[in-house]
C-alpha cells in the first residue's frame, strides 16, 4: 500500500500505478494510453449528445414494452468451455500434475524449515532484519505485530502465512517480470502483455478459483495458483512500464560503446527501471497478500483461517484477532517493500549522520540476534515453541467485540433498520427499476455512443459488442442487479468519500488522521466487515451496497486527497493572490484542475466496487457475484464463466469510459505537462 | 495422490512432538533434534502394535470446518486420538462441501466425520454414486434435524427479555400464514420472509415447492451463505424480533439457542423430491472417506470404524466450545483427559 | 504601523511603499527554537530546520522597480511570497502602504489582495479551464465585481498587453510568450499598487523575454505600480530594475542601482556575476565621462591652451549652440592665431548623462569623434572618447583584479 506515491498530476503519469489498492479490480494500471492520440479538448458538442442519449433510453422505455435481453440470442458460453476444460482436466494431467506437485513440496518444504527453527530466533531474524533494512520505527511496528500474534496466539498460522507469502511473491514476482519483459520488447508484445494482463486482473477471481480447483483440489497448491495469476499483474505492468520509459539516448549510448543485447537489458535497462520494478514489487506484495487470506476460501492455510472460521462460528472478536494480526504482516511488508520516493528521503540530508545511523542498526540487528539464539540455546525449553506457548492466551478480544455488537444491535436497531430502509428506498430501488426497464438495445447503442464520445470510435464498436455479450451469456438481469449495487454504493461514496477526501486535502492534520485509518481499512481482509454487517443491516443489497461503499472509499479519499493536493502550486497561489477564499479555490481552481486525477479515483473505486460483488454475494447481495459464488458452490463451471465473463465486460467498459473521460480532462492541464517536459 | 492436499499435519505432527531446535548464528544452521520424534509415551493402552501400524501408514486427513461446530470438533478430536495412538493425523480446513467433496476424491488418505447429504445430493450422486471416489465410512450415532426454524420466545414469548409471543399457534405449519405479517419485511412485506441459506442450497431443499404447494403466504430470501444466515439469525435473536428461516441440529446456533422446528406434514417418500409439501426426513449424517482409505490406512480405518459419537457425548463436547469458550483443540483435548477410557477403547483394534 | 487603516485604499494612486526589517523564513517544526538558537549565537546543527530567508531587511519607493536577484535555492521566491503571506514569514515585519502585513486578519488580506496587490508566475499560473478572457478577469471576478464591469475591464488589460483577438482562446492553445501577456493582463486588471513578478520571463525563448521586458517597461511608465521583480538573471535585473537586491543563502548580499553592482560590486561573489553584465547598457555617460576643459567659442586658442594645462584635463569642449571637441594634442599644435571654430572637425554627438555606454557609442560610431556629455540644464559634464568607453566597459584594470 504505497497510498503515499498516489500518482503526481495526472492519470496519464505512468508512475501512476503506485496508487493501486491491494484489492483493486483491475488494479490501477500505469497508462492505458492505448491509442495515445490527442483528442480536442472539452469537445462541446459531443456533450450535448448525452442527455439526448438519456433522454432517448427513457422514452423507449415508455414507449416498447420488451426491456429484457431475449433468450433467443444466448449463446452457451459457459458449458462449452466447461466440457472443454473437463477434457483437459483429463488430458492435461502431465501438463499440470508436476508443477502442482513441485509447488507442493516447495511449501511444505519451506514451511517445515521455517518450523524447525526456534521460533524466538524466526522473531529476532524478523526484526533484525527490519531494522537494518528500515530503521528502528518499523523494528518498532515489527516488535508490536509479533507481540500481538502470540499474546492472540497466532504464532502457527502467522508462520503458514510467511511461507506462504515467501512462495507466492517469489513466484509470482518471477512471472510478473517474465511478463513485463516480454512486453518491453516492442509494442505489439506489449499490447498483447497488457491484454493479457488486463483480463488477468477484470477476471474476478473467485470464478477463475473453481477452475483451479478442478485441477488442482484444495488447499495451498491451488491457492498459490490463483494467489500468483492475481498478484503477477502489477509487476508485469511496472516493469514494462519501466523498462519502456528508459531514456532512449541511454540505451543507444550503451550500443554505441558495443554492447549486446543482454548487457544492454541487465546492464542499462533493467537498473534504470529499477524504481519502477520496485514500486511494481511492492504492489504485487499486497495484492499477494490480499488473495493469500481470500485463499482460505479454497483451503489455504494462514491467518485466513482463524478469520473465516471465527466469521463461521460468529465470533466476530476471533476473526477480527486474525484480521489485526494480517493488517500488522500487510503494513510490515508494505512499508519494508515500499520504493522511498526520490529526494525526500531524510538521511540524504546529513550524510555523514545516515552512515553512523545505518552502523547503529546493524550492531543492533547483529545484539538481538546472537543475543537471541544465546537465550534459546541456553533456555531451551518450551519458549522454543510459541505454536503451542507456555502462557495461556492473553488478549482474547471475542468478549468485548460480541458485547459491542449485542450493545449496538440492541440499541441501535431501530436506526440500522431507518437506515437500511433509506438506502433500499432511495438508491437502489428507484436504480433497479432504471436498470431493468431500460431497453437492452437502448442499453447497447447508449455504452456505445458514450463511448463513441469519450473514447473514439473503435472503443464504441468494442464496448456495444461487449455490453451485447453481456446479454448473450445470459448475464443481462445479474448484471443490471450488480451496476444497482455498485453505483448506489459509487453515490455514497461521493457523498461521504469525497468530501472526507477534500477535508483530508485541506489539512495536514486531518490526512495524518486518516491515513493509517484507510491504511487498515484497505489490509483488513474485506470480508471481516461484510459479515458483521449482517448483524446490523441484515441481509440483501443494502447490506452489500453498504460493504461495497466502504470498500470503495479508501481510494476515492486517497486520489481526492492526491488529486487536490497536487494542482499545479502556482495556479494554486494566483489564485490566492487573486483573494480567492479557501472555497473559491477549492470549486475554481483545485477541483477543476484536480479533474482527471479525481476520475482515475472515481474508477478505481467502481472496479473495488465490481470486486466487491462476489464477496457482497456471501451475504446475499444479488447480481453477478450470487453467479459466481453459485458456481463455487456448485462447482458450476459453466456458470461461474459466464458470470466471470460479464464481469470482466463491465469492469473494462467501465474502466474505458473513465479512463476516455480522464484523459480528455487531462488535455487542458497539459499547460502543466509542457512544464515539466520543459524543465526535464 | 496425497500430494494435493497440503495438509497441516506436518506441522500439528512437529507441534506435538515438541522438537527442539537450536539456531546458531545468523547463517540459520539447524542443529533440530529431528530424530527426537518420541509420541508422548501416552499411547500405552492402544500397545505399540496399534502405533507401528499406524506409523507405517502414514498420514491421515481429517476434514475440518471451523464455521460448522459439530464437523470442526470431531475432526479435531480424531486427529489427536489419532496422535496419541501413536499415527499422524492432520486437519483440512474447508468452507464449503463441493470444495471439500473434490479434495477428497482426489486423495486416498481423508476423511470427513458430518456430511449432511440433504445439502449436497449432487456431491453424493456424482462422488458417492458415480466416480466411486468417495466412499462411506458409516453414519453418525446422532441424526440431524433440518427444517424451518423460529426462535422459541415467537411462541412462547419470553418473560425475562420481556416479549410477547407473536406466533402462539407455531409449532403447526398451519399457523404460519396468520403470521406472515409477524415474519414479514420491508422486502416481503406484505409476505412473510423465509430466509434460506444460500442460492446453491436451495434446490435440494424443495422450499420453493413447498411454500408454493403449501400455499404459504412467503417468500423465500437468500442469506448468501451460512455465516450470513447465522449473522441474520443471531441479530434477530439479538433483538428479540420474529425470525424464521433455514437451521438444523446439531450446530451452533441450536445449540446456543432456544430454538423451534416448524411441524410440517410428516415426511414421506412420495412428498420428497415430488410437492415438498412435507417435514424435511430425519437427517442421517454420512461420515465419509477417500476411496482408497481402507485399503491403504486398514489400522486408521478400523479406529474409525470404532469412534462412536452419540448425541450427548456431541453435546458435551460442544458445551465446552459454546458455554466454556474454548477453542477446537483445546475442548477436544479436554474431553480426551477426562475419557481416556472411551478414546482408548476406539484404537482396540 | 501597529494602528491598522485599511489597507491603504484611500491612496489608491500611485504605486505601494514597502518596508520589511529583519524577516526570516525557516522551514521545520522547531522554527521557532532554531531562530532562538541563531540570534543567540547557538548552534542549530541539531534542529532538523532549512531557513530560506535569513533576516532581511529592505525599503521599496512608491513606484520603484526592486529587483531581487539571485540563483536558484538562494530564496527569493520565498522572499516574495513571504511579502504577500503566500508563505507566512516566521519572523520579522512587514510593512506595506503604513500596514503591517503579517498582523492582518484573512479577511482584511484577501480584501488587499483583491484589490491592490498582484502576482505574476513564473510557469503563469493560469487556469487551463477558462479561457483568456476569464482568467484575465479572474481577480476582478473573486472581487465580486460584476460580469459585464469585469469583462470590459479586462478587453481593455487584453488590449494594453497586445493580446487583442485572443479572449476566447484556452490558455493552452497559446504559445508561452503569450500566455505571460495573459498572466500580466491578469494581475494589471485590477490596477494593483504592487506588483510582484515571481520570475516571470525565466520560462520564455530569449526573444520573446525581451520583448516582453520591454513591454514590462512600457507599462511600468503607464500603470505606475510598485514592483518587487524576481530574476535569476543579471542582465534581466539590469534592464528593468530601478535597484537591484542581490540574494544568496537567504540573504541580501547587496542593494544598490544597476550601476553600483556592476561598477562597485561588494564582494567576489557579486563581481563574478558583474563580470558578465552587460555593461553598456548599465554603465552611464556621466560614469564613463572624463572630465574636459571647457570654453566659450569666442575665446582665443591661448586662452584655451592655459585652461587645458591649467585644469590637466585631455581635451577641450568648446560651448555653443553645437558645442565640439578639440583634443588636448591637437591644441597644441595648432597656430595660435586660429579662431577656436576654424578648428572643428566633423560631427559631435551630445547626450545626457544618463544615457547608457550604449548609446554612447552608437553616437560615436555615427560620428566618428567623441561624444559630449551634458545636462537637463546645459551644463557640459564630460566628453566619451574610445578610451573613455573602454574604461567605463569595466574591462578590469590592474587594481581591480588586484582588490
Amino acid at each position: 500500500m504505497t497510498h503515499e506515491t498516489v500518482p503526481a498530476r495526472t492519470p496519464t503519469a505512468e508512475t501512476a500505478d503506485g496508487t493501486a489498492d491491494a484489492r483493486g479490480a483491475i488494479g490501477s494500471r500505469p497508462e492505458m494510453r492505448t491509442t495515445s492520440r490527442r483528442t480536442s479538448p472539452w469537445r462541446p458538442k459531443s456533450w450535448h449528445l448525452l442527455p439526448l442519449v438519456v433522454l432517448v433510453a427513457l422514452l423507449s422505455a415508455v414507449l416498447v414494452g420488451q426491456t429484457a435481453f431475449p433468450d433467443a440470442l444466448r449463446i452457451q458460453v459457459g458449458s462449452w468451455f466447461s466440457r472443454q476444460y473437463n477434457e483437459f482436466v483429463v488430458s492435461g494431467r502431465w501438463l499440470y500434475e508436476p508443477i502442482a506437485t513441485q509447488l507442493t513440496t516447495l511449501f511444505d518444504t519451506l514451511l517445515n524449515s521455517l518450523t524447525l527453527i526456534a521460533a524466538p530466533v524466526v522473531v529476532a531474524l524478523v526484526i533484525s532484519a527490519v531494522i537494518l533494512l528500515r530503521g528502528f520505527k518499523l523494528g518498532l511496528l515489527a516488535l508490536a505485530a509479533f507481540a500481538w500474534i502470540l499474546l492472540t496466539d497466532l504464532w502457527q498460522p502467522t508462520l503458514e502465512t510467511i511461507a506462504f507469502m515467501i512462495v507466492a511473491v517469489a513466484l509470482s514476482a518471477a512471472a510478473g517480470l517474465m511478463l513485463g519483459l516480454l512486453g518491453s520488447v516492442n509494442s505489439k508484445s506489449d499490447a498483447a502483455v497488457r491484454a493479457l494482463v488486463d483480463v488477468m486482473q477484470a477476471f474476478p477471481s473467485f470464478a477463475y478459483m473453481v477452475p483451479v480447483i478442478v485441477l488442482l483440489g484444495i488447499g495451498n497448491t491451488a491457492a498459490l495458483v490463483v494467489t500468483i495469476i492475481w498478484a503477477a499483474p502489477p509487476l508485469a505492468r511496472m516493469t514494462s512500464v519501466g523498462l519502456r520509459s528508459v531514456s532512449p539516448d541511454t540505451v543507444e549510448a550503451a550500443v554505441a560503446t558495443g554492447a549486446s543485447r543482454r548487457r544492454v537489458l541487465f546492464g542499462v535497462k533493467l537498473p534504470m527501471a529499477s524504481h519502477s520494478i520496485q514500486a511494481g514489487f511492492n504492489q504485487t506484495i499486497m495484492y499477494a497478500i490480499a488473495m493469500a487470506t481470500m485463499a482460505a476460501m479454497i483451503g489455504a492455510s494462514g491467518l485466513g483461517v482463524p478469520v473465516w472460521g471465527g466469521l463461521g462460528r460468529l465470533a466476530f472478536g476471533d476473526a477480527l484477532e486474525g484480521g489485526i494480526a494480517l493488517v500488522f504482516v500487510a503494513i510490515l511488508l508494505d512499508r519494508i517493500s515500499a520504493v522511498h520516493p526520490a529526494g525526500s528521503d531524510r538521511s540524504g540530508f546529513r550524510p555523514s549522520r545516515s552512515k553512523r545511523r545505518l552502523v547503529v542498526r546493524a550492531a543492533t540487528a547483529a545484539a538481538l540476534t546472537v543475543g537471541t539464539v544465546a537465550a534459546t540455546v541456553a533456555l531451551r525449553g518450551p519458549w522454543q515453541d510459541f505454536d503451542d506457548p507456555p502462557w495461556d492466551k492473553v488478549i482474547s478480544l471475542r468478549g468485548p467485540i460480541e458485547s459491542l455488537i449485542e450493545w449496538l444491535n440492541t440499541t441501535w436497531g431501530e436506526q440500522f433498520d431507518a437506515f437500511q430502509a433509506f438506502v433500499q428506498e432511495l438508491g437502489l430501488n428507484p436504480l433497479g427499476t432504471l436498470f431493468t426497464s431500460v431497453p437492452w438495445y437502448v442499453v447497447v447503442a447508449g455504452v456505445a455512443l458514450t463511448c463513441a464520445v469519450l473514447v473514439g470510435r473503435l472503443a464504441a464498436v468494442v464496448a456495444g459488442v461487449g455490453v451485447l455479450l453481456i446479454g448473450v451469456l445470459g448475464m443481462w438481469t445479474s448484471a443490471a442487479e450488480t451496476l444497482a449495487v455498485i453505483t448506489t454504493a459509487i453515490g455514497l461514496v461521493l457523498v461521504v468519500a469525497f468530501p472526507l477526501g477534500v477535508l483530508m486535502s485541506m489539512s495536514d492534520r486531518v490526512e495524518a488522521c486518516f491515513k493509517p485509518i484507510l491504511d487498515v481499512m484497505q489490509t483488513l481482509p474485506v470480508y471481516l466487515f461484510v459479515i458483521p454487517a449482517v448483524i446490523f443491516l441484515g441481509t440483501g443489497e443494502v447490506a452489500g451496497t453498504i460493504a461495497t461503499f466502504i470498500a470503495a472509499s479508501p481510494p476515492m479519499m486517497r486520489y481526492t486527497n492526491a488529486a487536490l493536493r497536487n494542482v499545479d502550486p502556482e495556479v494554486v497561489e494566483a489564485s490566492v493572490m487573486a483573494g480567492a477564499s479557501p472555497w473559491q479555490v477549492l470549486t475554481q481552481v483545485r477541483i477543476p484542475l484536480g479533474l482527471p486525477t479525481l476520475m482515475v479515483g472515481l474508477n478505481q473505486a467502481v472496479l473495488l466496487a465490481m470486486a466487491m460483488a462476489v464477496v457482497t454475494a456471501f451475504i446475499g447481495s444479488p447480481g453477478l457475484g450470487q453467479d459466481i459464488l453459485y458456481s463455487l458452490q456448485r462447482f458450476d463451471l459453466a456458470r461461474g464463466i459466464e458470470g466471470g465473463l460479464a464481469m470482466l465486460l463491465v469492469a473494462v467498459i467501465i474502466d474505458r469510459v473513465f479512463q476516455g473521460a480522464a484523459r480528455m480532462l487531462s488535455t487542458v492541464t497539459h499547460t502543466s505537462e509542457e512544464r515539466i517536459e520543459a524543465e526535464a | 495422490m496425497s500430494r494435493f492436499v497440503v495438509s497441516r499435519a506436518a506441522q500439528r505432527g512437529a507441534r506435538g512432538r515438541s522438537v527442539t531446535a537450536l539456531v546458531a548464528g545468523v547463517s540459520v544452521t539447524l542443529l533440530a533434534a529431528c530424530a527426537q520424534t518420541d509420541t508422548g509415551g501416552s499411547a500405552s493402552a492402544a500397545g505399540s502394535d496399534v502405533a507401528e501400524a499406524l506409523q507405517k501408514e502414514g498420514e491421515v486427513v481429517f476434514m475440518s470446518s471451523d464455521g460448522q461446530l459439530e464437523n470442526g470438533l470431531q475432526a479435531n478430536l480424531m486427529a489427536k486420538v489419532i496422535e496419541e495412538l501413536g499415527g499422524e493425523a492432520g486437519l483440512q480446513p474447508i468452507t464449503d462441501y463441493t470444495v471439500m467433496a473434490t479434495a477428497m476424491s482426489k486423495a486416498d488418505n481423508m476423511a470427513v466425520f458430518d456430511f449432511w447429504r440433504w445439502q449436497a445430493p449432487d456431491i453424493w450422486d456424482k462422488f458417492v454414486e458415480k466416480d466411486k471416489t468417495i466412499v462411506e465410512l458409516g453414519t453418525t450415532d446422532y441424526k440431524g434435524e433440518e427444517g424451518w426454524y423460529v426462535p422459541t420466545y415467537v411462541i412462547e414469548g419470553d418473560p425475562e427479555r420481556d416479549i410477547e409471543p407473536t406466533c402462539p399457534g407455531l409449532p403447526d405449519w398451519k399457523a404460519l400464514n396468520d403470521c406472515a405479517d409477524v415474519f414479514a419485511t420491508a422486502k416481503t412485506a406484505p409476505k412473510g420472509q423465509y430466509m434460506e441459506g444460500a442460492e446453491s442450497w436451495a434446490p435440494f431443499y424443495g422450499d420453493q415447492e413447498r411454500i408454493d404447494n403449501l400455499k404459504l403466504n412467503y417468500e423465500m430470501v437468500f442469506a448468501g451463505s451460512e455465516p450470513a444466515l447465522f449473522a441474520e439469525l443471531k441479530s434477530a435473536y439479538q433483538r428479540g424480533e420474529p425470525w424464521l428461516g433455514l437451521m438444523w441440529r446439531p450446530n451452533y446456533m441450536t445449540q446456543i439457542m432456544d430454538l423451534t422446528r416448524v411441524e410440517f406434514p410428516p415426511y414421506s417418500d412420495e412428498c420428497w423430491g415430488t410437492t415438498y409439501a412435507c417435514q424435511w426426513p430425519e437427517t442421517v449424517i454420512y461420515q465419509l472417506a477417500s476411496s482408497g482409505f481402507e485399503e491403504k490406512y486398514p489400522t486408521a480405518w478400523k479406529i474409525l470404524q470404532n469412534y462412536e459419537m452419540p448425541d450427548e457425548r456431541l453435546k458435551e463436547l460442544m458445551s465446552y466450545v459454546v458455554d466454556d469458550g474454548m477453542d477446537f483443540p483445546d475442548a477436544a483435548q479436554k474431553w480426551m483427559d477426562e475419557n481416556p477410557e472411551v478414546w482408548q477403547a476406539w484404537g482396540d483394534v | 504601523m501597529t494602528t491598522m487603516t485599511t489597507s491603504g485604499a484611500d491612496t489608491r494612486s500611485g504605486g505601494a511603499s514597502i518596508s520589511v526589517h529583519d524577516m526570516w523564513k525557516v522551514y521545520g517544526s522547531q522554527a521557532s527554537r532554531y531562530l532562538e538558537a541563531v540570534r543567540a549565537g547557538e548552534d542549530t546543527d541539531r534542529l532538523e530546520c532549512t531557513s530560506a530567508v535569513q533576516g532581511v531587511s529592505f525599503d521599496v519607493e512608491p513606484g520603484e522597480t526592486f529587483v531581487v536577484m539571485g540563483l536558484s535555492g538562494s530564496g527569493k521566491s520565498t522572499l516574495v511570497r513571504c511579502l504577500t503571506r503566500l508563505v507566512e514569514p516566521t519572523d520579522g515585519v512587514v510593512d506595506i502602504d503604513g500596514v503591517d502585513v503579517r498582523a492582518m486578519t484573512r479577511r482584511q488580506l484577501s480584501d488587499t489582495r483583491r484589490k491592490d496587490w498582484a502576482m505574476v508566475f513564473q510557469h503563469f499560473g493560469l487556469l487551463p479551464h477558462r479561457r483568456v478572457l476569464q482568467n484575465v478577469a479572474y481577480g476582478l471576478e473573486v472581487g465580486g465585481v460584476g460580469r459585464r464591469e469585469r469583462e470590459s475591464k479586462a478587453r481593455e488589460v487584453i488590449e494594453l498587453v497586445g493580446l487583442r483577438g485572443v479572449e476566447n482562446k484556452y490558455p493552452h492553445e497559446l504559445s508561452g510568450g503569450m500566455k505571460q501577456r495573459v498572466g500580466l493582463a491578469r494581475a494589471l486588471a485590477v490596477d494593483p499598487r504592487l506588483l510582484l513578478l515571481d520570475e516571470p520571463f525565466s520560462a520564455l525563448d530569449p526573444l520573446i523575454r525581451t520583448d516582453l521586458q520591454d513591454q514590462l517597461l512600457r507599462l511600468a511608465k503607464i500603470v505606475k505600480q510598485t514592483s518587487v521583480f524576481i530574476t535569476h538573471d543579471l542582465a534581466e535585473a539590469l534592464k528593468v530594475g530601478d535597484r537591484i537586491a542581490i540574494m544568496r543563502d537567504g540573504q541580501f548580499v547587496q542593494v544598490g542601482t544597476p550601476e553600483d553592482i556592476v561598477l562597485r560590486p561588494k564582494d567576489d561573489y557579486v563581481r563574478r556575476f558583474a563580470l558578465d553584465a552587460p555593461r553598456a547598457k548599465v554603465v552611464t555617460a556621466r560614469t564613463a565621462a572624463t572630465r574636459a576643459t571647457v570654453v566659450g567659442a569666442t575665446e582665443t586658442i591661448d586662452e584655451a591652451r592655459a585652461q587645458l594645462v591649467a585644469e590637466g584635463s585631455t581635451s577641450v569642449v568648446v560651448h555653443g549652440s553645437t558645442p565640439f571637441v578639440i583634443s588636448g594634442e591637437r591644441l597644441r599644435h595648432v597656430d595660435t592665431g586660429r579662431s577656436l571654430q576654424d578648428l572643428r572637425d566633423g560631427q559631435f554627438a551630445v547626450v545626457s548623462p544618463d544615457a547608457k555606454l550604449w548609446d554612447v557609442m552608437s553616437q560615436m560610431t555615427s560620428t566618428g569623434n567623441a561624444v559630449i556629455v551634458r545636462d537637463d540644464d546645459g551644463v557640459i559634464v564630460g566628453t566619451v572618447d574610445a578610451t573613455a568607453v573602454v574604461m567605463g566597459l569595466g574591462v578590469p584594470t590592474a587594481d581591480e583584479n588586484a582588490a
